[in-house]
């Protein structure tokens, strides 16, 4: 097949944003800082001494509740490769951290759990033809990998594609994107992306 | 006489061979005796040998070469050498005439005119051997190799002649071991004869067999890879020039392969061609080589074709540097400008849009072109250099200044290799020139400092480039001065130090790691640059530390710089003093800043002795002798804190075991004394609090197993029962344990000890008669006594450690429920990595004693867990005590057993949340079970329970699991009922998360012939399932569980009916 584009601009992976790794800044222990793992008392392997300190350590989950932000579904997508070349979503800013906005679906209810992903999507050239099965790619990862309270939306960039319109029109449509997702073409092409996932 | 020999050998030969050849070799003798003359053995044998029967020929010739192999080398006369050689040449075909000529030719006496006789002997009779077995070519081609190799002179004399003979007789050739041979003998025709009027033949005589194809069959004795043969005949084609107009245009040809292993020979071929061809003849296939390999590196599609590829652009410019023979001045230029001007222009083409590939695979060109002769490097430097600052200046945006940045790099890394670093001489450079970046220096300088230290911190990848760049500036030989170079580690401090923290710090990482290797060829600069600064920002005391964690990576940079002997002794120095003073801390409940320093002691102590032998003595008097006193005073706060302690016992340890026998011996006289100068009366005393403040017996301990096994210490320690400090009496059972595994060795202690475990044993049994509530401290410090003189003795596999085990697992029958209880904690212990009790510390652990405690103990646990008179509470402990096994052996040595365990795992799933620590180890187990054993799983039919109980685990409690999932319904076992009444769960989040890695595995794994899967029918549940796992309030168990739907979406097919939803 011709590729669409043979020579997109890659970005170098130490570019793209991450979590914020907060091993030196935390672990009052020093568990998380190789160096300093030797401060670890020795009596931790010890079954005797665990049992009596495990309670406290094992269960904090509940207040330190960690809420899908924006860096959460850039993870979830820009690890997917395009479906050209082997290269991520991410290195070819397809997907970008800025263009991903999370938002209460009922916007007078803040507090309430239902949101709604915007994911926008820029094409690596202007009349990409592929577009489609990107974004299409983008909803499926998301609507998989997101708790159901989550609305998915999915959209090419505002003046990044010749044919937005056309391709936003059918990324919103359920029906024709229900229908696309029978087809065996693109489902080769989805799941091919999605190999790539980490 | 004779005759009567060779007819006995002749009748010998076919049904005794020994008899044949003891005859032989008497015939021999004889001949050296002088009891017969050659002639008559010739004429004894003229009748078989004139036989029309070839079978007797074959026997008379054979009769002849054994007598002849069997004579010392000095035997025969120059007249019965040319006797024999002409006979048996004439018989060159019979049997064993090979193996006479072999040794005939092999004689200082055999002539010049032997061998060409020989020789065209070989050449009539062999043209043809493709009615020959391998074995019998081989011999042929082993003599023609022999002669090549003893009768050079003679062979070449024959010139054409022998050429073509023997290219004649390899015709056809096709097995591995006779290439090997034939391979090696073109190799000296190509070199040493002249070829000009066969260069067709030779070449097709070679290449023939390009590419090679062969794969050695399994267990192949002979051992010859196809690699082997590569070799070979890559020498053979680089090994005249003449033979270029044919290997270049054939081997261009074949680049186009669609194979890469055929490209990739292709490839090594020129390389090799190009290196060893002569100058003039690369000269005029230059320019048609770079069009043809060019494009496997701008369009690479393999990256180790462009690394094959680089190396032939290379290896022509180290041929085309080569002071060539007049015949250069044939050519207008010099061949080496004429090569790489087209190149230098074509890479400065493509660099005009410096972030494309091509711009990329450019800089690999130049860097290739360039490194390959300092010649080379100035001409491309000269060409390329001004036009890379043009571009510089030119381009826009942050992407084309990192691409240009990584392009002037890789120069840079080619004048490394051509010039050297400070590090090490190039033998390119045997002149010691500097490199033609001087001329730059300055401008690249500013260029490079800007980019590093003018950017936003955003722009790593940019960073990146440019400090590695600077890295390369510095380390080149006799470029930058140390002022120069004071500079960039001034800016490696300021990013270390002062940047802000930003994603994954891979710049500060690496500014790190460009100051320890500025360190290896400019200590002296670290020291005074770096030190200082680094150490300024080291807190002076516990209160100015604070809350803040800031020292760490200070600390963490300054063991990283510290690679080199010298720095290293400054550190620790600087170090050591800075500890001094935090020791006069007063009382806090807990001394981070403190730990952390003597943390990097440790840390840079133990790493420097990794790769070395070196001592650590110097450390003896300062560490060892004075921390210790201060810590026996007890009137250090600091000294008083265990986890303090801990590192100091531990740094202590380290240096005692790597010190001179002498400070052993003044360690192994201190060890309850601590080096305190207490006054004679109080030595007797043998309790040791008295001394000192009991917390200081944990560097007792430390010191105690860094002394050798035959160390005759007085170990004062008692079992210190009903203790109330717990480390405390931690540091009695660890004594305790030394002792028994390390020092004790006659059979009347070690039985001592047995009885004294026997003691505990019982005494422990008599408390299942007391009331379960009574759970006192005793109790439970017997419990631990216990369990440490069953790791002592059962680490060393001592001959009861059977008994022992049984009397340990009985115990757990026998005692009320809640004792049970905690005697079930301690399994965990036994075969618990221990770092007193350590193979560092040379204490005695075999290597079989995993496996005999698991094997003891599994079947135990099984058949108790299984006896119907134990109550379910009995069951639960006996699966804590089995986690704690598990948690504790390799998978090898679990993996065996499992069709026993599978059970009980599963029963451990579905312990109540107390459990945590159970389910980890289950759960771990659970996960090699599934990547390295799946078949035991398919053939258990246990994959429904599994998968049920898994997800079970694995939902968050806060929704509490709508049971969507029909708990139980799949596969009752008889035990299933267990803990069905349990709450939905509230698992750890660790738990949780190994619980969702099990399920993301099991498609991965599970895959067997069957179709359709054993996963299939529960599909629909498990994604199901996972749904509710998506929204776990921690975000490393959601992506845990991502990735498990994902593998379960993609991984189990369903045919046909796909579901998206």
């Amino acid at each position: 097949m011709e590729l669409a584009n043979a020579n997109p601009v890659v970005l170098n992976p130490s570019d793209l944003p991450t979590r914020k790794q907060h091993t030196i800044s935390q672990g009052a222990d020093g568990k998380n800082a190789s160096i300093f793992t030797y401060s670890v008392p020795v009596n931790s392997t010890d079954p005797f001494f665990q049992s009596a300190s495990s309670e406290a350590s094992d269960s904090d989950d509940e207040y330190e509740a960690e809420a899908i932000d924006e860096q959460e579904i850039y993870d979830l997508v820009a690890t997917m490769s395009d479906p050209e070349h082997p290269i991520t979503l991410g290195a070819l800013a397809v997907v970008s951290l800025p263009d991903i906005s999370i938002r209460p679906t009922i916007p007078n209810r803040p507090e309430s759990p239902l949101k709604t992903v915007t994911v926008l999507v820029t094409p690596t050239i202007q009349h990409c033809s592929l577009a489609t099965v990107i974004g299409l790619g983008v909803r499926v990862r998301l609507e998989e990998s997101l708790p159901a309270r989550f609305r998915v939306d999915v959209k090419i960039k505002e003046g990044t594609h010749t044919t937005a319109d056309e391709v936003n029109k059918q990324l919103a449509d359920k029906e024709r994107v229900a229908a696309a997702l029978w087809n065996p073409t693109l489902q080769s092409f989805i799941k091919k992306m999605l190999e790539t996932c980490e | 006489m004779a005759e009567d020999d060779a007819r006995a050998y002749v009748l010998a030969f076919e049904n005794d061979k020994p008899e044949a050849a003891r005859i032989a070799s008497q015939t021999s003798q004889k001949l050296q005796d002088g009891q017969i003359k050659l002639v008559e053995i010739i004429k004894a044998l003229g009748e078989y040998l004139q036989s029309t029967d070839a079978k007797i020929r074959d026997r008379a010739t054979n009769y002849l070469a054994a007598i002849i192999v069997n004579l010392p080398s000095k035997q025969l006369s120059r007249q019965d050498i040319s006797i024999l050689n002409s006979f048996l040449c004439s018989r060159i075909r019979d049997g064993g005439a090979i193996e006479g000529l072999s040794r005939l030719q092999s004689l200082d006496r055999f002539s010049r005119d032997n061998a060409t006789e020989l020789a065209q002997a070989i050449f009539e009779n062999f043209a043809d051997m493709s009615d020959k077995k391998q074995a019998e070519r081989y011999q042929v081609y082993l003599l023609l190799n022999e002669l090549l190799g003893t009768h050079r002179k003679a062979m070449l004399e024959m010139a054409d002649t022998s050429l073509l003979g023997y290219v004649q007789v390899f015709g056809g050739e096709k097995d591995p071991r006779n290439l090997m041979l034939i391979f090696s003998m073109l190799r000296v025709f190509m070199i040493e004869w002249d070829i000009s009027k066969h260069i067709d033949l030779m070449f097709d005589a070679v290449y023939a067999y390009f590419p090679i194809t062969f794969r050695p069959p399994p267990n192949d004795p002979y051992g010859i890879t196809a690699q082997d043969l590569k070799d070979r005949l890559r020498d053979c084609l680089a090994s005249n020039g003449e033979l270029a107009p044919s290997t270049f245009p054939n081997l261009l040809d074949k680049l186009d392969s669609t194979s890469e292993v055929v490209k990739k020979d292709v490839l090594q071929a020129l390389s090799a061609c190009a290196l060893h061809y002569d100058p003039p003849t690369i000269a005029q296939y230059s320019i048609t080589l770079w069009d043809a390999v060019k494009f496997e590196v701008l369009q690479a599609q393999e990256p180790f074709l462009a690394d094959e590829a680089l190396n032939v652009i290379k290896n022509i410019a180290i041929c085309l540097s080569r002071k060539t023979s007049p015949h250069a001045v044939e050519w207008k230029a010099d061949p080496l400008i004429h090569y790489l001007k087209p190149i230098n222009k074509e890479c400065l083409e493509h660099l005009q849009e410096p972030a494309s590939r091509q711009a990329g695979a450019s800089g690999d060109i130049l860097k290739a072109a360039a490194s390959a002769t300092t010649r080379s490097f100035e001409i491309v430097l000269k060409s390329v250099g001004p036009a890379f600052f043009t571009l510089q200046q030119a381009s826009e945006g942050i992407n084309n200044q990192r691409a240009i940045l990584t392009a002037v790099n890789k120069i840079f890394e080619a004048s490394l290799e051509v010039y050297g670093s400070w590090a090490s001489n190039s033998n390119k450079n045997l002149e010691g020139e500097i490199t033609l970046l001087a001329e730059f220096k300055d401008k690249l300088l500013a260029i490079y400092s800007r980019a590093l230290m003018g950017t936003v911190k955003e722009e790593v990848s940019y960073r990146l480039a440019a400090l590695k760049g600077l890295l390369l500036l510095a380390q080149m030989r006799n470029l930058l001065d140390d002022n120069e170079i004071g500079l960039i580690v001034q800016h490696l401090n300021d990013i270390v130090l002062d940047e802000e923290s930003y994603g994954r710090d891979e710049l500060k990482q690496r500014a790190m790691q460009a100051l320890a290797e500025i360190s290896m060829f400019r200590a002296r600069l670290i020291t005074d640059i770096t030190f200082p600064k680094f150490i300024a920002r080291l807190p002076e005391s516990e209160k100015d530390a604070g809350t803040s964690k800031s020292y760490q990576p200070v600390l963490e940079g300054l063991a990283e710089i510290s690679v080199g002997q010298d720095l290293l002794e400054t550190l620790i120095r600087r170090l050591l003093n800075k500890l001094d003073i935090l020791i006069q801390t007063g009382y806090q409940p807990t001394y981070p800043y403190t730990c952390a320093i003597l943390s990097i002691v440790y840390y840079v102590l133990d790493r420097s002795t990794k790769n070395s032998d070196l001592g650590l003595d110097s450390y003896f008097d300062r560490v060892v002798v004075g921390l210790s006193e201060k810590a026996a005073t007890g009137t250090s706060p600091p000294l008083c804190n265990q986890a303090v302690l801990n590192l100091l016992g531990r740094t202590i340890n380290l240096i005692i075991r790597r010190s001179s026998d002498e400070h052993k011996d003044q360690a192994s006289g201190n060890i309850y004394r601590l080096f305190r100068h207490s006054s004679p009366e109080m030595l007797d005393e043998t309790n040791v609090d008295r001394y000192y403040p009991l917390s200081a017996l944990t560097l007792s301990t430390w010191m105690l197993a860094a002394l050798p096994k035959s160390s005759r210490t007085a170990y004062k320690v008692s079992q210190a029962s009903d203790e109330d400090d717990p480390t405390v009496e931690q540091s009695c059972l660890r004594q305790i344990s030394l002792l028994i595994n390390k020092h004790l060795s006659s059979k009347e202690d070690l039985a001592q000890i047995t009885n004294f475990f026997t003691h505990t044993i019982d005494g422990l049994k008599d408390q299942s008669t007391s009331s379960d509530s009574d759970y006192g401290n005793f109790f439970r410090s017997q419990v631990r006594y216990t369990f440490i003189l069953t790791k002592a003795l059962v680490l060393r596999l001592e001959a009861s450690t059977n008994s022992i085990l049984t009397s340990v697992v009985d115990l757990l029958q026998d005692l009320p429920p809640r004792k049970a209880r905690y005697l079930a904690l301690g399994f965990g212990i036994i075969l618990a990595p221990d770092e007193i009790l350590s193979k560092t510390n040379e204490a005695q652990i075999r290597l079989l004693a995993p496996q005999r405690v698991f094997q003891t103990l599994v079947p135990m646990f099984s058949a108790k867990f299984r006896d119907s008179d134990s109550t379910q509470e009995q069951k639960e402990i006996y699966l804590i005590a089995l986690s704690g096994i598990l948690g504790t052996v390799s998978s090898d040595i679990v993996m065996p057993e499992l069709p026993t365990l599978l059970p009980l795992l599963l029963q451990s799933l579905e312990l109540s949340d107390a459990n945590q620590n159970v389910k980890t180890a289950t759960l771990e187990t659970m996960t090699v079970v599934i990547t390295k054993n799946p078949e035991a799983l398919i053939e258990s039919g246990h994959i429904p329970a599994l998968v049920r109980r898994l997800i079970a685990v694995a939902t968050p409690s806060i929704k509490p699991a709508k049971s969507k999932l029909p708990a139980n319904t799949g596969t009752k076992t008889s035990s299933d009922v267990i803990m069905s009444d349990a709450p939905a769960t509230s698992s750890s989040p660790k738990v949780r998360q190994l619980a969702l890695r099990c399920v993301a595995l099991l498609p991965q794994h599970v895959k067997d012939q069957k179709t359709p899967s054993a996963l299939l029918p529960l599909k629909k549940e498990v994604l199901g399932g996972l749904a509710g796992c998506l929204d776990d309030p921690r975000r490393d168990v959601r992506k845990e569980a991502v990735d498990a739907r994902a593998s379960w979406l993609r991984g189990v097919d369903d045919p046909e009916d796909s579901d998206e939803d």
